[in-house]
């Protein structure tokens, strides 16, 4: 890990990067803005505790309605750079309505959509601002925009898109460094959906606010810190299991997948021998002695080389979460601790924190 | 013919591949006697094709070759065929009996769309009533299951072995999806059924029971899509692996005869590469070698997926977080798991030797396994 890029004073990053002293400290993920892959930091912070604590202080059951809308779907996450002139107040989001309705029939019009053109005309879009996600200072942490088609023949209404912007923990992540006014960060957007509006709705999110949208994909390693930090968030009984899927290389035909599933509560245990429970702060080597811990004993029943095999996809009591950007949420409370995470590694991918 | 039967008629039809056709205008005895073809030709004369037929007069089992290879050669789509033969079934009327033997041959046809699970008769060594012909014996089934419940049985030889289709009553309408198909293996304790719901189990249990004079039928953890492989991993369960040499007939020496192994013959390649050196061809060579030792040379059986419940001590660390067992399950999954394992072994992302629960999966009869720690006494 400790390579001359992570050496907190090389002249190649801008200037704004003598004014972090985050969390951070020993990681630049500036200086590797335009490589494909970024690194791992050394350590994470384990967000699960103090969100929850801070949710439980206000009223939780109001809380956890909205936030119902997150669990049990299965999401594509997308990372997003800072929005241009975004504002949140009621009449510009009813403006951004109006403007991607318009913009999303004139592209049905056009005839590019997938599906015939009868079924494309009468889209309508809906901005607003999700319930539940608010921060302290009473600032919107989620916007959700819907999609919504009429049905042929029939009065109701279809959605055919939902995406939600968030910005849960952006403001702590970047709390010492400014953006240029104007500018309003939701790091990221999971989205689910037909394909033709979702591109559409992307492309006009892109023009409107000049930002970039990708998809974000989770390496092995991003993976295994995952399962990790979220194995041994909560201790209840009946949680659900931790799993970990490996491909096998391709050229072995025959074998596609070995996948591992452990109790909740013996993973817990192992992750628990490995963690100082005191600290929020998750090592890196803490990371790789659990998954070591868990291929050792893989090996010694198989004979295996676990290591030799691509980590594709993990589930934790908390969440799925695949390689190709795939997530599902399992629990309401588990909600802000994954968006916080996901927040950390946009802003990670996208270069924007020091 | 009620609309219910003709649905399932459909439904069956539908599900069958065009090249499965001439097989089910063969076999099926609704086809092969003259009356619907005849009528299925009938109407494709009269709706499609307006012209004369040849000769009509030309004996049975003339006219009904000849629609199954007209309508087929002709390339008529699949979808005419079947619209032709639903609409003949129609007019001339089929029994309940027929959809289940068009049913049973549909799953003869493709056994790998339903889920197959193995069963083992235990029978006393001295009760061993065999019975050998397979109408007596689907007759003597039929006669125990009808004390104990309403059912339609069919039965049909295939491959060497006796398939029966019970259809049990059951309360959604179509009546199609409640069947259970049994796979009888003479000579053998193992017969192989798709999933059976609680209920009918015992009670067609029972009936093989008493049938057969068993003490008891118990499941073998072994279930998969593709029935060969089931079969071979259970009737041949021990010429699997290496052995399998010796069941394909690949051996001309007799095993039993030591003789001196023959000094092998350099090849034009070797002579070619003489100046190449594999650095690690010794690694290579004992691992094939092994590896055919433990695999053979022969294709392995299919199956999809290999599962291991694991109630063991963790292995992972010097120090055991705790003393109970790290409780965990371990899927292989893929097209065909036993071969991809061979290859593990084979390309060295495997250490060997393998251990037992892993390399011998072809002759265990067995794709779920419970490892537990040996206990110490």
């Amino acid at each position: 890990m400790a390579g001359p890029a992570s050496t907190p004073d090389l002249p190649i990053s801008g200037s704004r990067h003598q004014h972090s002293t985050g969390i951070y400290t020993s990681w630049n993920g500036r200086k590797r803005r335009y490589t494909p892959y970024t690194k791992t930091p050394k350590s994470r912070k384990l967000k699960g505790k103090h969100l929850e604590k801070r949710v439980s202080s206000e009223s939780q059951e109001a809380d956890d309605i909205p936030l119902k809308k997150f669990v049990n779907k299965t999401w594509y996450v997308y990372q997003v750079t800072p929005l241009y002139r975004f504002k949140q107040d009621k009449a510009s989001l009813k403006r951004y309505s109006r403007h991607l309705s318009s913009y999303l029939q004139s592209e049905a019009q056009k005839g590019i959509g997938v599906g015939g053109i009868e079924d494309d005309l009468g889209a309508r879009a809906l901005f607003q601002i999700l319930p539940g996600l608010v921060d302290e200072t009473g600032n919107a942490e989620g916007i959700e925009i819907t999609v919504s088609q009429k049905e042929n023949g029939r009065n109701g209404n279809k959605v055919t898109l939902t995406a939600i912007l968030s910005s849960v923990g952006c403001r702590e992540l970047t709390e010492m460094e400014g953006l240029p006014n104007d500018f309003e960060r939701f790091p990221v957007l999971l989205a689910k959906g037909l394909v033709a509006p979702m591109r559409q709705t992307i492309v006009w999110l892109e023009s409107q606010f000049d930002c970039r949208i990708r998809r974000m994909s989770f390496n092995p390693m991003l993976l295994s810190w995952m399962v990790a930090m979220w194995t041994g968030l909560y201790s209840e009984p009946m949680l659900k299991p931790v799993e970990l899927r490996y491909t096998v290389p391709a050229t072995l035909q025959g074998l596609s997948y070995i996948t591992m599933t452990i109790q909740q509560e013996d993973a817990c245990k192992l992750w628990k021998s490995i963690h100082n429970g005191d600290t929020e702060e998750v090592l890196n080597e803490e990371v790789a002695e659990f998954l070591q811990a868990l291929e050792t004993h893989f090996f010694h029943h198989f004979k295996i080389h676990l290591s030799a095999m691509t980590l594709n996809r993990i589930a934790t009591p908390l969440a799925f979460v695949g390689k190709e950007g795939r997530l599902k949420i399992l629990m309401t409370k588990g909600v802000r601790t994954v968006l916080y995470h996901l927040t950390e590694l946009s802003l990670e991918n996208t270069g924007l924190t020091a | 013919m009620t609309a219910n039967n003709l649905k399932s008629l459909q439904k069956i039809l539908k599900s069958l591949s065009r090249d499965d056709l001439p097989y089910i205008f063969e076999t099926w005895e609704c086809l092969s006697n003259a009356d619907i073809p005849t009528l299925v030709d009938e109407l494709n004369v009269n709706l499609h094709r307006p012209r004369l037929r040849p000769n009509v007069n030309d004996g049975l089992r003339d006219i009904s070759n000849l629609t199954s290879i007209t309508l087929i050669e002709e390339g008529a789509t699949k979808k005419k065929i079947v619209e032709l033969i639903c609409e003949a079934c129609k007019i001339h009327g089929i029994h309940k009996k027929d959809l289940a033997d068009l049913d049973l041959l549909s799953t003869q046809l493709h056994p790998e769309r339903k889920r197959w699970i193995v069963y083992e008769i235990i029978t006393n060594e001295d009760s061993n009533t065999e019975i050998k012909d397979p109408e007596v014996l689907c007759e003597k089934f039929g006669a125990q299951l009808s004390l104990l419940i309403s059912h339609d049985l069919c039965m049909r030889m295939h491959n060497r072995a006796i398939w029966f289709r019970v259809g049990l009553k059951s309360r959604s309408k179509t009546g199609q999806g409640n069947a259970v198909f049994i796979v009888f293996h003479p000579h053998s304790p193992y017969f192989i059924t798709t999933p059976i719901r609680q209920k009918a189990k015992e009670v067609i249990f029972q009936a093989l029971i008493d049938m057969l004079q068993a003490d008891d039928i118990q499941e073998c953890p072994l279930s998969d899509k593709d029935l060969g492989s089931l079969q071979e991993m259970t009737l041949m369960k021990n010429a699997q692996g290496s052995f399998s040499k010796y069941r394909f007939n690949q051996v001309h020496t007799n095993p039993l005869v030591k003789t001196r192994g023959k000094k092998r013959k350099g090849s034009i390649l070797d002579d070619l590469n003489i100046h190449i050196e594999n650095e690690n061809g010794k690694d290579d060579h004992r691992r094939q070698e092994l590896t055919t030792d433990v695999f053979g040379s022969n294709p392995q059986p299919k199956l999809l997926k290999l599962e291991y419940k694991m109630r063991t001590q963790l292995r992972g660390r010097e120090l055991a977080p705790s003393e109970e067992p790290f409780r965990c399950v371990v899927k292989f999954e893929g097209t065909n798991v036993i071969e991809g394992i061979k290859k593990l072994s084979q390309t060295g992302l495997a250490s060997l030797p393998l251990p037992g629960h892993l390399a011998n999966v072809h002759s265990m009869a067995k794709n779920r396994f419970l490892l537990t720690d040996k206990k110490e006494s």
